[in-house]
This record gives structure tokens, C-alpha cells and sequence, in this order.
């Protein structure tokens, strides 16, 4: 199984005939994953790499079947983008754009949960279930299938959890990047929840960074979890009040420090790792203990 | 609550706040026997996932009275006026009205984009009168292109100049530690925080972490003129490191070390890189005589250790 993405998933690029999105499919098919069409308003008929491109998520749907979207059209048009997928009941939306107006992002992401679909971002690096289907930044190649699920909001940190669970012997069911942007669509609660729901998880790995709330509210739902979870909250040492290159990732109050999140995870009974390097032998440590 | 209040926003205060309300058609004439001088907050709460909508007396350091929060999908409903004048003990008309200019201020919060709308004091008489005396917005800067007219504002560049530097290079440069040893660039805004903790954990000393974003795609054009400004530190270590799933990590290492043949650096530096083209930028690295690491943490301990000896 894993979760969001499996081996059945069909996906489709929205900006698919502009550069990212053409480079993106490329890609894709280079790793043999089943990407199926693409869409551009008004670019209807035209291929990409082969591919048909429609103009609408709906003919896209219509004539290809389609469960998952990769979004890379620019940011003014990244609303109405996600919108379309969502009336166009895909379920699964990656967002891997950045530079979203944060009410653009407040709005799809409450429009998507509202209508049972998921949207990951923005600046997503994408999601990856290895083995069986990759629409991400992640490399298929270097990836090991397994049965610990990862979450992270970076993406850089999504490959350094999965490298290093990799060195210690596991591999990943699911891979997710939920984004570095301040409002994002899905938080690391809704995928420890996934993660708890699958078969083939047998423990989850959450990075998460200093800014925002979204690692106090993942909290209870570590606690309510019957798999382990190893955590990690990284911008520990970041200058206090400064940006660190996320675009979520700036430490305001007190509670959207390493510090508070860390404890709150701590209690609720993560296993906390010292650093990105130490991921996989906590978890060892964790499942050892489950 | 978290508010969207880090990288600053676009401001607009003073008197080109209260005209924009003016604008928009709310009334902002002195009353003659104002009854009450209130606050109302519009602000975009990141982790309710919502409009909070806060009313207080007027003043910066009063408690608020009453909140409420506001669903994207809905916008403000009756049973909020309903709670926030109450929390303000108002009753009948005058209510009504601040009910009525809550919603309004609302909508203009959308529309402008504001990820914080502040109106203090605005008047309120037993009439149900109102004027909203003074105001100010915090703007979402990536809604520029919806708002041509933001151009004129007045923008509070945030960083130091080297970090204003790096921004127009394209990537993000955060400075830690003005007496710190160590300038490192990674791939990655994740790894720039990961390795920084580890780095400082470590005993090391940061000068300069930068993330390189999407620069080493663009080949030596877009990266030279990020690493040249923070080579040009002179650091007493550097380290650059990444994992890279496109095939540009030859690239990379070809630019860092034509940057540094360029300066003539002299410092020490470390470098690790995993995913494409691997082997390939590790020999053109230890032709240049850099230090060749293969892991994160064993450059990562290396580096803190040149720094100290």
C-alpha cells in the first residue's frame, strides 16, 4: 500500500508544456513512472514528451483517468490550478511551486480538505512511495523501498531521513514532502495519521523546523499512534527572528522554536533524534522498543 | 498566535493607511462624542488556518476582548459579529454596526491582500456612528503581481548587506555569527538548518550558512555569483555540500573552484556531495586540493575541527 501515491496511481503535470513542467516529465518517464498527460489552458492537443496535453484537468480525467496532479504552473496561476484538480476529483495534488500568496494557499488548501483531497505545498518537493510510484524531486534510484514513512516539510530533508534510514538497514514506504511555505495544505498531523492508517508503515520519521505550529499540533496525534515515531525539529541554532530560507521557517514566538516543539513531541512520546544524521539508528532504537 | 509576521511584510500606515480606507469607502471623520475608541484586528492566523479576527479596547497593550475565527470557505457569519460585539458588550444598534464593519473590513483585508489589517482607535457613538481613526496593513509580498500599485511602497529590505547580496543572486544567506570561522553553502533550505545545528552542536562557529535554492540548474552563469560573495569572506574554513538528484554536481564543483582559482582563496575547504555525478565532481574537488568527505557528518565534524586547530 503505503499511502497517497501506489503503484496504480496515475498522474498528470499541470504547466506541463512550460519549462519545469516539461523538464518534470521528462523526468518522470525517464523513471518509468506513470505519468499519463498534462494539462495548459489553451494548449490542448499539443504533446509533451509524448504525452497528450489537455486543456482542462477534466478532459485530462475524462479521457486518461488521472489520481494525482504535479503542479508546476507559476504562482499567480496556482490557485485556480488546484481548484480545477479538486473539481476535477483528483485527490492528490502536489504543489511544487513556490512563492503562493499565503491566502491563495489558506483558500485551496481548505477548498482541497474540504472536498477530500489532498494538497501537498506549496513548495513541495513531491512525494514518493519507492518501488511504486515518484512524482518528487527524490531520485527513484536512490531510493529503497521499505516500511518507515517519512515526513518532512523540506525537501532536501525528506532525502537526508531516507539516506540515513537507508544506513541503518530500512527503507520507506511512503516519502512526503508537505512544503516549506508559512500555509500549506497538508501538516505533519495529517501524515502521521496516514502513516498510523497503513498496513505497510511500521513506523514514521517526522522532520519538522522551527516556525509555525505544525509540529505542536502533530503532537497528540504521535501520542493517539501505536507505530513509532522518530522526530526531529531542525533550525535549532538559527538566528532568532530570521528566515532560514523557507519561506515558513522564521521563529516568531516561543512556540514555533526548536525548543517548545521538541519537548511537546518528547512528552508526547517521539523518539527524538540529536540530528538528521541520527534518524535512522533512533528509529532502530524506537521499533526495538515498539 | 502565529501570525504570518516574519520576512517583512509591505507596510502601509500613517495617513496612506487611513486614505486606502477612506478609499474603500470607510468613514473616517472624527466623531463628536465618540462613546467607546475600540481595536478591531483582521490577521491571517497560519496555523488555524484562518482569518482571526480580534476586538479590544483601543491601545497596543490592551488584552483583546473577544476572537473569533474566520473560515476561507465562509467568510465572517452572524454568530461572529454576534460574539465579537458581544465581547465588546455592545447590544442593539451600535452591534450592529461593528458587526457590519467587521465584515467589511474583512473583505478588504482580502482584497488587498493583507496578512494583517489593524484599525485603532476606531470611534464608536451610542448611535451606532463610527469612524476608523487609524490603521495599518501588512502586505503579502507574493501577492505583488495582483497589486501593481505596492511598487511605490515603501519596502523595508530585510538582511545584511551580504544577505541582500546573496538574495539577488538568487539564493538565501543567513549570517549567524559576525565572529564565527565557518561559511558553508548546501543545497537545500533544510540542510542549511540541519547542517548549521550540527555545526554548532559540534562546537563550530557559523560566519555564514547559504542555501544555494535551484542555482546549480542554472550551470556557472547562476551559481558564480553566489559563491564568489561568500568565498570572498575568507572564512578560515569553508565547506559546500549537497545531494543532488540532477546530473549538475560536476557543474558545481567546476564553479566553486573557478571561483576560488578567480579569488584566491586560501581557506581550507571541505566538501560532500552524494546523488548525480558523484565521482566526477569529487575528482575535480581533489584536483583543486578541497577536501573530499563522504558523508554529511564526516565533513560536517571535519570542518568544526579545521576551524579549531
Amino acid at each position: 500500500m503505503a499511502i497517497l501515491l501506489n503503484r496504480d496511481t496515475r498522474a498528470i503535470i499541470q504547466g506541463m508544456t512550460g519549462k519545469v513542467g516539461s523538464a518534470m516529465a521528462a523526468r518522470f518517464l525517464a523513471a518509468r513512472q506513470l505519468l499519463v498527460a498534462g494539462v495548459t489552458p489553451g494548449r490542448g492537443g499539443a504533446t509533451v514528451e509524448g504525452l497528450p496535453v489537455f486543456d482542462s484537468c477534466h478532459d485530462a480525467v475524462a479521457e486518461c483517468g488521472v489520481d494525482c496532479s504535479f503542479v508546476t504552473v507559476p504562482a499567480p496561476f496556482a490557485l485556480d490550478a488546484v481548484y480545477e484538480a479538486v473539481d476535477a476529483s483528483i485527490k492528490v495534488i502536489m504543489l511544487y511551486i513556490e512563492n503562493v500568496p499565503v491566502l491563495d494557499a489558506l483558500r485551496m488548501s481548505r477548498y482541497a480538505r474540504a472536498r477530500g483531497a489532498w494538497v501537498l505545498g506549496p513548495n513541495s518537493a513531491g512525494c514518493a512511495s519507492p518501488g511504486l510510484a515518484n512524482f518528487s524531486e527524490m531520485d527513484e534510484r536512490f531510493l529503497t523501498a521499505g516500511r518507515i514513512g517519512v515526513v518532512a516539510k523540506s525537501g532536501a530533508m525528506c532525502m537526508e531521513a531516507e539516506h540515513y534510514l537507508k544506513r541503518a538497514g530500512y527503507g520507506a514506504s511512503t516519502i512526503l514532502s508537505i512544503g516549506g511555505d508559512a500555509v500549506l495544505g497538508t501538516y505533519h498531523g495529517d501524515a502521521l495519521a496516514m502513516f498510523e492508517a497503513d498496513p505497510d508503515t511500521d513506523g514514521v520519521v517526522m522532520v519538522g523546523e522551527i516556525g509555525g505550529r505544525s509540529e505542536l499540533q502533530a503532537a497528540p496525534v504521535v501520542a493517539g499512534m501505536s507505530k513509532p515515531v522518530t522526530a526531529l525539529v531542525i533550525g535549532r541554532h538559527a538566528p532568532h527572528g530570521r528566515q532560514m530560507g523557507h519561506a515558513g521557517a522564521y521563529q516568531g514566538e516561543a512556540e514555533e522554536g526548536f525548543a517548545v516543539k521538541t519537548e511537546a513531541l518528547r512528552k508526547a512520546g517521539a523518539w527524538i533524534a540529536d540530528d538528521i544524521t541520527g534518524v535512522g539508528e533512533t528509529m532502530r532504537r524506537a521499533l526495538g522498543n515498539a | 498566535m502565529a501570525l504570518l509576521d516574519g520576512p517583512p511584510a509591505l507596510r502601509l500606515d500613517g495617513g496612506a493607511a487611513l486614505a486606502r480606507l477612506a478609499a474603500a469607502g470607510f468613514p473616517t471623520e472624527a466623531l463628536k462624542a465618540p462613546a467607546r475608541r475600540l481595536a478591531i484586528e483582521v490577521a491571517l492566523d497560519r496555523d488555524a488556518r484562518g482569518h482571526r479576527i480580534t476586538v479590544g479596547q483601543s491601545g497596543a497593550d490592551t488584552a483583546p476582548l473577544a476572537q473569533v475565527i474566520v473560515d476561507p470557505l465562509t467568510g465572517p457569519l452572524a454568530h461572529h459579529g454576534r460574539r465579537l460585539a458581544g465581547g465588546l458588550g455592545l447590544t442593539s444598534i451600535p452591534a450592529k454596526a461593528i458587526s457590519d464593519l467587521i465584515g467589511k473590513l474583512y473583505t478588504l483585508a482580502l482584497a488587498e491582500d493583507a496578512i494583517q489589517l489593524r484599525v485603532d482607535p476606531v470611534e464608536i457613538d451610542e448611535s451606532g456612528a463610527l469612524a476608523c481613526r487609524a490603521a495599518g496593513f501588512g502586505l503579502d509580498r507574493m501577492a505583488e503581481f495582483r497589486h501593481p500599485a505596492w511598487r511605490d511602497l515603501p519596502i523595508e529590505a530585510p538582511g545584511t548587506p551580504l544577505e541582500r547580496q546573496l538574495l539577488a543572486a538568487g539564493a538565501v544567506g543567513v549570517e549567524v555569527d559576525p565572529d564565527g570561522d565557518i561559511a558553508a553553502v548546501v543545497s537545500g533550505a533544510g540542510l542549511m538548518m540541519a547542517s548549521l545545528d550540527i555545526l554548532v552542536a559540534r562546537g563550530g562557529r557559523v560566519r555564514l550558512m547559504v542555501d544555494m535554492q535551484g542555482l546549480p540548474l542554472q550551470g556557472a552563469e547562476g551559481l558564480a555569483p553566489l559563491i564568489e560573495p561568500a568565498a570572498a569572506l575568507r572564512p578560515k574554513v569553508m565547506f559546500y555540500g549537497g545531494r543532488f538528484n540532477a546530473p549538475v554536481t560536476d557543474g558545481f564543483a567546476r564553479t566553486v573552484v573557478a571561483v576560488h582559482r578567480k579569488l584566491a582563496v586560501e581557506s581550507p575547504v571541505y566538501t560532500w556531495v552524494d546523488g548525480n555525478k558523484v565521482p566526477e565532481a569529487q575528482a575535480i574537488f581533489a584536483e583543486a586540493g578541497f577536501i573530499v568527505c563522504d558523508t554529511l557528518e564526516g565533513a560536517l565534524a571535519e570542518v568544526v575541527a579545521a576551524a579549531a586547530g
